[in-house]
């Protein structure tokens, strides 16, 4: 009986021995993971720091600087740094509204300083420029300012990332901060008053407040937007069971939305918007599932055409599709006066087992259509060819009005090109003759992919 | 004797406990291993035999990891969310930068997105998403309301509700 107690407390304590050995390894290796995530948090933000530090430099040598070369080279740095910087920072364990005005401002100095080399080509900088970049500087050194402490705080142990990153996890659902978020935060609300920028950019601030101009015509009851889904939506022949009213959207385009139940198909759901202005369909999209594929792309193509034109949405031209999933999606773009107007874009995608119309979605049109006045080209297209790189051989040209980054739009001579088995669509501004745009065309099994 | 029966008994039931315990550790922390190789070429392959986007994989995983439970639409519209962060200046400029924010997405944080093949809806879903179809009209936000989430959120603008989602810009 002794003798089976021994054994019993030694095995034990055995067990216990290997729980303990083993534990320690855990531990150990805990340590190292975690000092390797502590390592990447504090690379990013060192990062940060120094190249926020640059845009500060840079943007002052800009004000400073009387060559408008240098001027070019110091913008190309200013809108790398501040890139590099916006990046980093994202990499931060912290909470999106601590960080999200800093953000957007080191975005936009970047975006900014890119949009006016692109304008300025040799120019010299107007003097609203010069006073928008000394708010700017201002506003970096602020920045700089408030980073500086946050870096006090951290080199004096006042914070370690992991700390910030439990504490995230612990108190995100109560909606404290930990100690990092709170001094984030302190440098984040001196980001609040930044010059409004608007310029040619993505990041520019009038993107945010683009209207709709396509949504026209006056208010319209639900039920009569109901009736115009109905009508509008291919249901290929399939009896309509059951319709039921989504919640409203209340964005940029405000729209009622309803679903609709094909027969005792409860899981094919199809989901319509229609705008509460006008009654335009904004997009449906049916979930169904596609098998197989009867279809030819050519057909597929004049299938949608003729939704298009049954539906009442005229002049459109299929631009570029794309095959996946036994679907084939195309793009149509509007076309006014022998001009391809690229802005007003419609997809739609057809099944290729039936030939169904599975999505059409109008955003992208009832955002920017609206029947425009085109100006008179500067330049002929025999001019603008002229303007080329030799090397490329033209296969087909017509006219294009193409959104710049800013969502400018500017009437272009569009030239599909080869060069060495490569294919290029090359855009020649047609009032100044300068090239705006250059896409390479990459020829899939399931489509053009355009670079 | 009989006093000490029940000791022996429990001295191995000690052990056994110990030794399962350590055992079901060890395959979970195996688990967690295998969860960061995941990501080979063969699981692409599954996700979306005809996708030749990265773009369309990564989307597809994040939606599927965010909103797989999720009707059709409301997977649409995790992608746009996705696809609109990219496009904000608060928010990284890229759409990995996006999806790898630290503690952006939850699926992304607790490793889901790797152990999850999508779905073809999913994969459907993502190719939508990225060919432009926005029913969130810009949302920068989307959160369940029957999940306790930071109180900051609610001061958002919403837009609209899909499914179990709540959208807002």
């Amino acid at each position: 009986m002794k003798k089976r107690e021994t054994y019993a407390i030694v095995g034990l304590a055995v067990l216990f021995g290997l729980a303990a050995v083993w534990g320690g390894f855990q531990l150990k290796e805990r340590r190292v993971a975690e000092a390797q995530l502590v390592n990447k948090y504090n690379g990013a933000f060192y990062e940060s720091l120094q190249r926020t530090k640059n845009v500060e430099a840079l943007l002052s040598k800009g004000l400073a600087s009387g060559s408008t070369d240098n001027m070019d080279n110091l913008f190309a740095d200013l809108w790398y740094n501040a890139n590099t910087a916006q990046s980093s920072l994202h990499q931060l364990p912290m909470s999106h509204q601590v960080v999200a005005q800093t953000s957007k401002f080191l975005t936009q100095v970047g975006d900014y300083a890119y949009a006016i080399t692109k304008r300025d080509q040799g120019k010299k900088l107007t003097e609203r420029d010069r006073q928008t970049m000394s708010e700017l500087y201002k506003k970096s050194q602020d920045l700089n300012r408030e980073l500086g402490g946050v870096q006090r705080q951290a080199a004096a142990g006042s914070f370690s990332w992991t700390e910030v990153r439990q504490g995230l996890n612990r108190n995100l659902s109560q909606g404290q901060l930990s100690g990092a978020d709170d001094s984030f935060r302190r440098v984040d609300s001196q980001m609040q008053e930044v010059p409004v920028l608007i310029y040619d950019g993505p990041f520019s601030d009038h993107l945010e407040r683009a209207k709709p101009r396509g949504v026209t015509g006056k208010n319209v009851t639900a039920e009569k937007a109901r009736s115009n889904a109905r009508d509008f939506i291919d249901f290929k022949g399939a009896e309509v069971s059951k319709v039921n009213n989504g919640r409203d959207a209340d964005g940029r385009i405000p729209a009622y939305s309803f679903e609709f139940q094909t027969g005792d198909n409860t899981r094919d759901i199809i989901t319509a918007h229609v705008t509460k202005k006008g009654g335009h369909m904004v997009f449906y999209t049916n979930p169904r599932s596609v098998s197989e594929t009867r279809f030819s792309e050519s057909k597929a193509k004049s299938l949608a055409q003729d939704f298009l034109e049954s539906r009442g949405v005229k002049n459109m031209v299929p631009t570029y599709t794309i095959k996946s999933n036994n679907a084939l999606t195309i793009s149509f773009a509007y076309e006014q006066d022998d001009v391809i107007i690229y802005p007003d874009l419609i997809k739609v995608m057809v099944a290729l087992d039936n030939g169904q119309i599975l999505t059409y979605d109008a955003l992208g049109f009832l955002m920017s259509h609206e029947e425009r006045d085109l100006p008179q080209p500067k330049i002929s297209i025999d001019e603008a060819r002229k303007k080329l790189n030799p090397d490329l051989k033209v296969q087909s040209e017509r006219m294009a009005l193409i959104p710049t980054s800013g969502k400018h739009e500017v009437l272009t001579y569009e030239f599909k090109t080869e060069m060495r088995g490569d294919s290029f669509l090359v855009y020649i501004n047609a009032q100044t003759g300068g090239e705006e745009q250059i896409f390479k065309l990459l020829e899939t099994p399931n489509g053009t992919l355009v670079l | 004797m009989d006093m000490r029966k029940p000791q022996y008994r429990l001295a191995i039931t000690v052990a056994v406990i110990l030794v399962v315990s350590c055992a079901g550790y060890l395959a979970w922390s195996q688990d967690n291993v295998m969860v960061r190789d995941a990501y080979t070429s063969e699981n692409i392959a599954d996700a979306s035999p005809e996708s030749s986007s990265d773009n369309t994989d990564l989307l597809a995983r994040v939606i599927h990891g965010e909103a797989g439970d999720e009707p059709y639409l409301g997977k649409v519209a995790v992608g746009a969310v996705m696809l609109n962060r990219v496009n904000s200046a608060s928010f990284p400029n890229s759409l990995s930068g996006v999806i790898f924010e630290p503690y952006a997405f939850e699926s992304v944080s607790n490793g889901l997105i790797w152990q999850r093949t999508p779905s073809t809806e999913s994969v459907r879903a993502a190719g939508e998403a990225l060919n432009g179809l926005d029913p969130t009209y810009g949302a920068l936000f989307f959160w369940n309301p029957s999940k306790p989430v930071s109180p900051w959120i609610w001061s958002r603008q919403i837009i609209t509700e899909i499914g179990q989602h709540v959208f807002a810009i």
